[in-house]
């Protein structure tokens, strides 16, 4: 029969105030709570804490979870165990595990991140766009029955980032203060990339809320260039197929997308003519990536680490004249000096490259650009002209130098000249999808009551329901 | 009498020392020894090679593809278990059977998307679970929700008037959807398909797909062409409405100016609320149809090729296995050292 205390005219006081926000990406979780009152973003930020996502099995077969990897130096050989395969939340068992030891567990959950009571704890719980629906309800089910949170509220991810500040982001000048009222409201019309761990999604979002026809996925994100360059390196240098972290760090450090790929590869090709010729200095010490690699060369030098003095790669500038081409040979040879160091040419920007180009591997799928553009072509055409100027790039791959530019250069090219194309990215687009997720239950509390449920709810209608609820509301 | 034949003009190719610019015309072109002299074995060698070319792609998809594979591994070997570590101590939660059920899952990602497919087999929106007829109890109950959802926005007075039309607007969406869920379980996300379905055409309009949302969009900003004429101001509707109140500050004539023309006259009308709301209130599309499809054959670039040494671009190509590399003689030596084929004959 009728609840006592039916849903809707109970003003939504019997969910919890607390606020935690939860964006459990495959590479890494970024969690941390929602401030109750309205501070600046850069204070929002240091709320939030960024957990790695996997179990590691070193290759002394010690297992180490989540933030525990920081403690393993020998990287070599060492295993990993991600719960999100394929950017879907598939294996809980694991995930479960991860969530206990980081969010749950008060001897090893850090300050930020321990939730010491759930039940009176909301959790607003991003999700990536086209969850397969039985897996939603895994995690539901897992979600509210395992810990009984107070409150829950899964939303897909992309859009919360509508809810951050993004005029200042867009606006070349500075925005005027008596708008500061308009920037608390989301974003009408934004496009959110978000290139992360497994692939790369297209997400349309009109008013904080996802346009489902349109989202896109390119199978294609940071694992793959990972991969790519571990392969690359292995051809080319030395072999490091078990060494997937190496590689990691290298990428994180080097990679970045290049703007005139022809005269990039000319610049790194050893039949050039100025291949041993130093590189006259640099004009000004305040460039962007894209002026240094026009003058600079874009050769680097390598460190690999050792395990023992050198724990993560390093890289250094590449001396490219012939004395120094002689002492690395004479360092290769002496047995004394244990520093194994490998020149970086072209890798730098080929392997960022496919996300823009699949066909140099091989791969059918349609550059990311293409993929923008069957996504927009699902909507109406000043919405379409809309997305364009508001096009905000978020997830690990955004911080590659020049993605975002070369993705902006791209569809500049591909649409109408009288359309204005604007791609930009926040300052940390990792934790953007959090600080919009923080953003969005800090003010507008509002919406998060209509639509988020409580514990009651869900005990009373169970998990289906609940799986119809998220799917129409947000 | 004389004898007159016709003399070939183009020499028989022949085998020279050196090398020669050769056209690129199928994925490995030679992979049988080389046959010259006699016509009927060249005829042959050539339908085999002809077969052996569809073969080779084959066998060449095939790798690309294993290649792809490779690169979306987590691990650099297969079959590596990475067992969770026990817990000290059990926490004293009881765990329910949903839990105990999800957790002891061994299923990777592969069998849920099997699944997804066997349920959805051309779906493009997911396929939500029904719920079990309603209880009388409980309709009466989501009636009452969506009736004092409806009243609480409007009780909402002291919000500022767009936030509480849209909230409004949001609360009525909701209490549609429900409604229509409520009276048609099984079929309650059918319109939206065929919607989508339509929509996906060109969407040059959607307009033009929905009569009643165009018509929308006329009645309440565009003005008619008489109106229009009086005011002498054809700016588009938005502005007008901005702008009625006061004459605009250039001489009239300028409006008529081709040279003028200002690209905003051609910006596209924004989709009614009502379209809006609809876009946004669409389920889900399915995993498999959110992929970016591949394009048209006639609209891709032709893929690019690389020196498989350097990464240079790729510019000789290699007789044997159809590698490329980028010309310089330590690459092709370098290839040459690791090419697959190079014992083959």
């Amino acid at each position: 029969m009728a609840r006592t205390n039916p849903p809707a005219s109970r003003g939504r006081s019997d969910l919890p105030r607390a606020a935690f926000v939860l964006d459990n990406g495959a590479y890494s979780i970024k969690a941390g709570f929602a401030p109750s009152d309205n501070i600046p973003d850069s204070e929002k930020l240091q709320l939030c804490d960024t957990i790695p996502n996997c179990i590691v099995r070193s290759r002394e077969r010690k297992t180490y979870v989540a933030s525990q990897i920081d403690e393993i130096t020998q990287w070599s050989d060492a295993a990993f165990r991600r719960p999100v395969e394929s950017g879907q939340l598939v294996n809980w068992e694991a995930q479960k595990e991860i969530w206990d030891y980081s969010l749950f567990d008060e001897r090893t959950a850090s300050s930020k991140t321990f939730i010491h009571d759930p039940a009176n704890t909301l959790l607003l719980y991003a999700e990536t766009p086209n969850a397969m629906p039985a897996l939603q309800k895994n995690a539901d089910e897992v979600i509210m029955e395992e810990w009984g949170f107070g409150g829950y509220l899964r939303a897909v991810g992309p859009s919360l980032n509508a809810y951050n500040d993004l005029h200042p982001v867009f606006e070349d000048a500075e925005a005027p203060k008596a708008q500061s009222s308009l920037a608390n409201l989301p974003m009408e019309c934004l496009l959110v990339i978000d290139s992360g761990y497994s692939y790369t999604t297209i997400t349309p979002c009109f008013q904080g809320k996802p346009i489902q026809r349109a989202i896109r996925r390119l199978g294609l994100g940071g694992k793959h260039l990972t991969n790519l360059l571990k392969e690359t390196i292995s051809i080319r240098h030395f072999d490091l197929h078990q060494d997937t972290k190496t590689v990691n760090d290298i990428k994180e450090d080097v990679t970045f997308v290049s703007r005139d790929l022809k005269a990039d590869l000319e610049k790194t090709w050893k039949g050039n003519k100025n291949w041993q010729r130093p590189v006259s200095p640099p004009i000004a010490d305040d460039m962007d990536i894209d002026q240094k690699g026009s003058t600079e060369d874009i050769r680097v030098d390598c460190v690999l680490p050792d395990g023992v003095t050198i724990t993560r790669a390093f890289t250094r500038p590449h001396d490219p004249s012939a004395a120094a081409a002689r002492k690395r040979k004479l360092a290769a040879t002496n047995p004394d000096s244990n520093e194994v160091v490998m020149t970086l040419g072209n890798e730098r920007f080929t392997t960022p490259e496919i996300v823009f180009s699949p066909s140099d591997i091989g791969s059918q799928q349609p550059g990311l650009t293409d993929c923008v553009i069957q996504s927009l072509s699902k909507l109406p055409p000043l919405v379409q002209a809309t997305m364009l100027a508001n096009t905000i790039v978020v997830g690990g791959n955004a911080r590659i130098p020049g993605f975002v530019e070369r993705l902006q250069d791209e569809l500049r090219a591909k649409v109408k000249s009288e359309w204005s194309v604007r791609v930009r990215n926040m300052e940390d687009p990792i934790l953007s999808t959090w600080l919009g997720g923080a953003r969005f239950t800090c003010n507008h509390r509002s919406v998060v009551e209509e639509y988020a449920v409580t514990k009651a709810e869900y005990q009373e209608h169970g998990s289906n329901w609940l799986l119809r609820r998220f799917a129409y509301s947000h | 009498m004389p004898l007159i034949e016709e003399l070939p003009v183009n020499q028989p190719p022949r085998a020279s020392a050196g090398w020669a610019y050769v056209p690129d015309t199928g994925p490995i072109a030679a992979q049988q020894p080389s046959t010259r002299g006699d016509r009927k074995r060249l005829a042959a060698t050539a339908a085999a090679s002809r077969n052996q070319s569809a073969t080779a792609t084959a066998k060449q998809q095939k790798a690309i593809q294993q290649r792809l594979d490779s690169l979306d591994k987590e691990n650099y070997r297969d079959g590596i278990s990475v067992p969770v570590p026990p817990r000290k101590e059990k926490v004293g939660r009881k765990m329910t059977s949903n839990v105990r059920r999800i957790l002891t899952y061994q299923r990777g990602f592969a069998h849920y998307l099997a699944d997804e497919e066997a349920n959805n087999p051309n779906g493009i929106t997911y396929q939500l679970p029904t719920l079990p007829p309603a209880v009388p109890g409980l309709a009466k109950e989501q009636n009452a929700t969506a009736r004092s959802k409806r009243r609480s926005t409007v009780t909402k007075g002291a919000m500022t008037s767009e936030a509480a039309s849209s909230d409004a607007r949001d609360a009525t969406d909701t209490s549609q959807t429900k409604g229509r869920k409520r009276g048609r379980p099984s079929s309650s996300h059918k319109p939206n398909i065929a919607e989508s379905n339509l929509m996906d055409a060109t969407d040059t309009d959607a307009a033009r797909v929905k009569p009643e949302e165009s018509q929308d969009a006329e009645m309440s900003n565009a003005p008619t062409i008489t109106q229009a004429q009086q005011e002498s101001t054809p700016v588009p509707a938005q502005q007008q409405q901005q702008q009625s109140p006061q004459p605009p500050s250039y001489p009239p004539e300028w409006d008529h100016d081709p040279l003028l023309a200002s690209s905003a006259s051609e910006v596209p009308r924004m989709p009614s609320d009502r379209v809006m709301q609809l876009l946004i209130s669409e389920p889900p599309l399915t995993y498999n149809a959110a992929r970016a499809t591949p394009l048209e054959p006639d609209k891709q670039l032709p893929s690019r090729k690389f020196c498989g040494v350097c990464g240079y671009w790729g510019k000789v190509k290699c007789k044997k296995c159809g590698e490329w590399t980028c010309g310089i003689l330590e690459c092709w030596r370098g290839h040459e050292g690791v090419c697959p084929m190079a014992n083959a004959f």
